[in-house]
């Protein structure tokens, strides 16, 4: 019996078809392990079909959870992938020798010139990217297995890109592990610290109203617009930056953050007017001095309202 | 949704990759988008790796040259369609500001012959043009154009054959719309500009004695063709401007042309005229000193604060306020006033150099008792007829044949 595309496993399974996938298409594999090189990476066409399966198994093929994707599907799903860096990454992962020869031929300048970029340092880069060397070649043990990050790439971006930002990653929390830690004799943390201060004088009603609308005004803000003004005024990064990372011109980013801007501003004197303040008086409250105003910008951009991540890290 | 580094809490590799080279599918696009507003370590991750993109890409690119012309005309095609357009836009300012033929037909004799004699316009403008610049730069065409070299069709214009009908024709060439020629420069001088040393070497300083203002006089203007060139480029750079930046173009270029002549025991000497005894002298205007009614002044002298100035009919003007208001002064000379100049007083007694008043009259007789200024000019206001008789005169409006 013939499945259809987008078939739930349920559907599938009541039909009597297994939701396993089947073995790939002997041409469209030969096909496809002729476009990735495989033979230059020492894999036979074998193992080709396990890396390639376990690749389309772990992502459903780009098909939602509890579908069966068609053999059209799954060809369509390996054609859209990076797959010669895919069976490359799988294969240095198992070990193969020719595989880390073809890995070293390839990414092994790239890769000290991005962690020298990353860094900013030559010597810093240098010892970054041989940590990543020694982290991907597996000399990490975890329960006795050779614990390999290339297993983890999926072929979804390119593997350059993925070492690139694996890099980035590593930088960021050793940088940021380093800031949490503090020298024992460090002679600042033996004084002794002051006497608290005194209970702060409550702030005016105005105040408190203008905090509580601002903080309205920013969660009901959309993530890209979140994301503009935490990377804009919390990161200081550039129109630039930010309009490379987005890929669009550094003026849509400009526009972008003003329209955002003028639409908080509206917002927040619209949110004072609703509380009973008059047009001027709601002005007047939007002028006053930001610091009077007990409010961390950060933490409020900071505090999304759908935490997928969160979600998954609870379950 | 792996990560090497704090498992379930941030986005993987895999995941801040695929976001940083825009592979995602939309919905798992937002997610991480969402998180990325909210989580300055995974930000920080995605910028570092987007500035090693570059920082890698960079150092190969300059290492492998490579010439691309299907590039090199697509960033060729960025440069012309920006140059196609400023030339339009040249041009049509260009003929937008050309001043409208006027129908006088003396005029029309003149024009022609003024637009050949004013030197080739540059093409290279500079772009942002203040109005400041515009104007130094006005002064500047027209101080090039003084001293401009001599062409044949220049001879035909040459003012001692009619020197009244260029007043004449300036009045007429004035533009109807005075605000829009305040606006635009001179067509001359807008597109002559001079290098700061060319400008000064044209404004040298001329030696303030007989034998080199005689030599000025007789050598290079008496009436030949380069004082019909500089009359005629004089009269063009007035004729075109307007009533309404009269004063500013008097105030502007005047101070240009008082410091760079060299003064006469504290006098400025604005005009040069040739001193012929035998033949009609040849006037080289001053300066675009309007007069009341319109007219031009041909021969103007200024001593102190008072100016002299002579019209094309001969009348004279005294002006006590650097040339903003102007009186007649009564004739008391015969024939035609030709030209004004101020004669210095030298060798003075000690006693009458000190007494201002009599310095000022160039004797030793104060004309009235009033109290003198404390270091008068030793200089006396001196017209000449157009029969080349001489009057002088201490204030200007009291006149007494030499």
């Amino acid at each position: 019996m013939e499945i259809a595309p987008s078939q739930s496993v349920e559907t599938a399974a009541g039909a009597g078809v297994s939701p396993e996938p089947d073995a790939i298409d002997g041409a469209l594999l030969e096909e496809l392990s002729r476009e990735c090189d495989a033979a230059a990476c020492g894999l036979t066409l074998g193992e080709v079909d396990l890396i390639l399966r376990r690749a389309g198994t772990a992502q459903n093929y780009g098909l939602r959870t509890g579908e069966i994707a068609s053999r059209l599907q799954q060809a369509g799903f390996f054609r859209n992938l990076r797959l010669a860096d895919l069976v490359l990454a799988q294969a240095c992962a198992q070990g193969s020798e020719r595989a880390w020869e073809r890995f070293i031929a390839l990414y092994q300048q790239p890769l000290i010139r991005a962690a020298i970029a990353i860094t900013g340092s030559e010597t810093l880069g240098r010892e970054l990217a041989d940590s990543l060397y020694a982290e991907l070649y597996g000399l990490t043990m975890r329960d006795g297995e050779r614990r390999c990050p290339l297993d983890s790439y999926k072929g979804r971006g390119s593997l350059i890109g993925w070492l690139r930002t694996t890099l980035a990653q590593r930088h960021v929390d050793h940088y940021r592990r380093g800031r949490l830690e503090q020298p024992l004799d460090d002679p600042l943390n033996n004084y002794d610290p002051p006497a608290p201060d005194p209970e702060p004088e409550k702030p005016p009603a105005e105040i408190q109203l203008l905090g509580r609308t601002i903080e309205e005004a920013l969660r009901q803000r959309p993530v890209e617009e979140r994301f503009l003004l935490a990377s804009y005024y919390i990161d200081g990064r550039t129109l630039l930056q930010i309009a490379q990372l987005l890929h669009v011109h550094e003026a849509t980013v400009s526009r972008k953050l003003r329209r955002v801007t003028g639409d908080i501003r509206k917002r927040i004197l619209r949110n004072l007017r609703d509380s009973g303040l008059s047009r001027r008086a709601a002005e007047e409250t939007l002028g006053a001095d930001p610091r009077d105003l007990e409010l961390n910008l950060k933490k409020l951009l900071q505090n999304p309202q759908s935490d997928a991540f969160q979600e998954k890290a609870a379950r | 949704m792996n990560s090497t580094s704090q498992p379930d809490l941030h986005p993987g590799a895999e995941s801040l990759n695929a976001f940083v080279e825009q592979v995602l599918a939309e919905p798992e696009r937002e997610r991480i988008l969402g998180h990325l507003a909210s989580c300055s370590r995974c930000r920080q991750v995605v910028y570092l790796a987007q500035q090693a993109v570059s920082g890698a890409e960079t150092p190969a690119s300059a290492a492998t040259p490579t010439f691309r012309p299907a590039r090199l005309r697509t960033s060729w095609r960025f440069v012309w369609v920006p140059a196609a357009a400023m030339a339009a836009i040249v041009t049509l300012a260009i003929i937008l500001h050309r001043p409208h033929p006027v129908p006088n037909s003396e005029l029309a004799r003149v024009a022609p012959q003024t637009e050949e004699a004013v030197p080739k316009p540059s093409s290279q403008k500079a772009p942002g043009t203040g109005t400041a610049q515009s104007q130094v730069a006005a002064n500047l065409s027209v101080q090039k154009a003084l001293s401009a070299p001599v062409r044949a069709p220049a001879r035909t214009l040459a003012p001692e054959t009619n020197p009244a009908a260029l007043p004449a024709a300036a009045g007429a060439m004035e533009p109807p719309d005075a605000k829009r020629q305040a606006a635009a420069m001179p067509p001359g001088a807008s597109e002559e500009r001079l290098s700061g040393r060319e400008a000064l070497e044209q404004f040298k300083p001329e030696p303030a004695d007989a034998a080199h203002q005689a030599q000025f006089a007789s050598g290079s203007l008496a009436g030949n063709a380069p004082a019909a060139r500089i009359t005629q480029a004089r009269m063009k750079s007035t004729a075109s401007l307007p009533l309404a930046s009269r004063s500013l173009t008097v105030t502007a270029s005047a101070p240009q042309v008082e410091m760079k002549a060299a003064p006469i025991d504290g006098v400025g000497v604005m005009a040069k005229p040739s001193l012929g005894t035998n033949r009609i002298p040849v006037i080289r205007m001053p300066d675009t000193t309007i007069l009341p009614g319109g007219q031009i002044a041909v021969s103007t002298a200024t001593a102190r604060k008072r100016t002299l100035a002579i019209d094309p009919a001969g009348a004279l003007f005294l002006s006590e306020d650097s040339g903003r208001h102007w009186e007649s002064v009564v004739r008391q000379w015969t024939g035609r006033a030709v030209e004004v100049r101020v004669k210095p007083v030298r060798n003075l007694p000690l006693a009458a150099s000190a007494s201002g008043e009599a310095a000022w009259h160039g004797t030793s007789q104060p004309v009235s008792g009033k109290p003198a200024p404390a270091s008068p000019p030793a200089a006396v206001f001196e017209i000449v007829n157009d029969s080349g008789q001489t009057w002088s005169s201490a204030d200007g409006k009291t006149w007494k044949a030499n």
